[in-house]
């Protein structure tokens, strides 16, 4: 599964002010510039690419998904709104496929 | 360490009285207890090692009996249930017994993935796939071709050395791998299917020198995908687009954690990824013989 290119775009996670964490269960691993996702629950993997590793990594629960939206606009030069639509989107994807969740 | 394997026609089957047969695998071993006849099919289909290099107690033992009227009852140790079997129903049943036990048995020495296994010339090449893929047809074209063959379902990589080594068991070959290898293999249209639950299986047994007798480093790591109607086609993979791929398909991943993880993120450093789509099989073969060669 490639998160970072797959198709359907979910709001519910942007429909709230939540801060995303990642899950326990869920092992990170770094290749190159990609990020693999290994769910030990499921076996399966999942792929991010470097944008969505720069999000995933700041999923620690401390920040609300704005505000991982404000540091990636920052460390990608792009407008906060398109941003926010990315990092929104990334999240309920993630959110979706149970690899973080949102308190 | 090198190995060989003793081939169909190396054994020879009595088939009076009940005997017993230790089946090794690796450095895994059970003890069957069954009608001679099936000991003999059951080597056939499970090539045992020329040389005894396993000592200990088996892992497992498996005791075959007569049981009529349905033909037999098949027990294994340590497992509550057991089966009542027809008589041609045995050998694939003991087959799919023993090596889903050395999976669980082996699990801690050796990186295993769903997965076909061949060499050319001492260098790895690793099919993992799905069921359903066409990993034993394109094994069984590649066999055709002269390639060591090291497994058409399980990728055995030893776990010290990083290296591909022979999870030897004959190639369950279905109706359309059947009639996709029939030129090549026309033992294959003569053959009399045997049963394996609702499927019917033609067990292929390459010859004792056909099979991977050394471990070989894993130069190529390609995901084959049978696609009808298209034209067969070799993709690179980025090695994180291969480990994606690879994670689900390691039958012990979730035994061996992060350390096993870190030991495919090694695979997938040392090896050439690609993904395979196969459209007309010679073509592909094709594509893996270049590959194998150097010239992809």
């Amino acid at each position: 599964m490639m998160l970072a290119t797959a198709a359907p775009v979910l709001r519910r996670v942007g429909a709230r002010p939540g801060r995303p964490r990642v899950c326990a269960a869920v092992s990170a691993h770094p290749l190159d510039d990609e990020l693999i996702l290994y769910d030990e629950r499921t076996g399966e993997a999942h792929l991010l690419n470097h944008t969505g590793a720069f999000v995933w990594r700041l999923c620690d629960g401390s920040r609300t998904v704005g505000q991982v939206a404000r540091l990636a606009a920052a460390n990608f030069g792009i407008p906060h709104r398109q941003a926010l639509a990315d990092v929104r989107e990334l999240v309920a994807m993630l959110n979706d496929a149970n690899l973080i969740f949102v308190r | 360490m090198r190995t060989s394997f003793l081939s169909a026609e190396d054994l020879s089957a009595d088939a009076s009285d009940q005997s017993e047969q230790i089946v090794r695998v690796l450095g895994w071993q059970a003890r069957v207890c069954a009608p001679q006849a099936t000991l003999a099919q059951l080597r056939s289909l499970v090539p045992q090692p020329a040389a005894d290099r396993v000592a200990g107690a088996p892992a497992l033992t498996i005791a075959v009996t007569p049981d009529a009227p349905m033909g037999f009852r098949v027990i294994v140790s340590g497992q509550p249930e057991n089966w009542r079997v027809a008589e041609d129903e045995l050998p694939l049943l003991l087959t799919n017994l023993i090596t889903t036990a050395a999976l669980e048995g082996l699990a801690a020495d050796y990186l295993l993935f769903h997965a076909g296994a061949l060499a050319w010339r001492d260098q790895g090449l690793l099919l993992p796939a799905a069921s359903g893929s066409g990993k034993t047809t394109l094994v069984g074209a590649l066999l055709a071709a002269s390639w060591r063959v090291g497994s058409d379902e399980v990728g055995a990589i030893e776990r010290h050395s990083g290296r591909l080594v022979a999870f030897p068991r004959s190639l369950n070959v279905k109706a359309g791998g059947r009639a996709a290898l029939a030129h090549l293999f026309p033992e294959l249209a003569a053959a009399v299917p045997w049963p394996l639950g609702a499927e019917q299986i033609w067990p292929l047994r390459p010859a004792g020198n056909a099979w991977l007798t050394s471990a070989v480093p894993v130069r190529h790591i390609v995901f084959p995908k049978y696609t009808p109607g298209e034209r067969s086609t070799l993709h690179p993979l980025t090695r994180a687009e291969a480990l994606a791929h690879l994670l689900p398909l390691e039958f012990n991943a979730q035994q061996l954690g992060g350390a096993g993880i870190d030991e495919c993120i090694q695979l997938v450093r040392d090896a050439a990824c690609y993904r395979l789509t196969i459209g007309d099989l010679a073509d592909a073969v094709t594509l893996l013989q270049r590959l194998g060669e150097g010239r992809e």
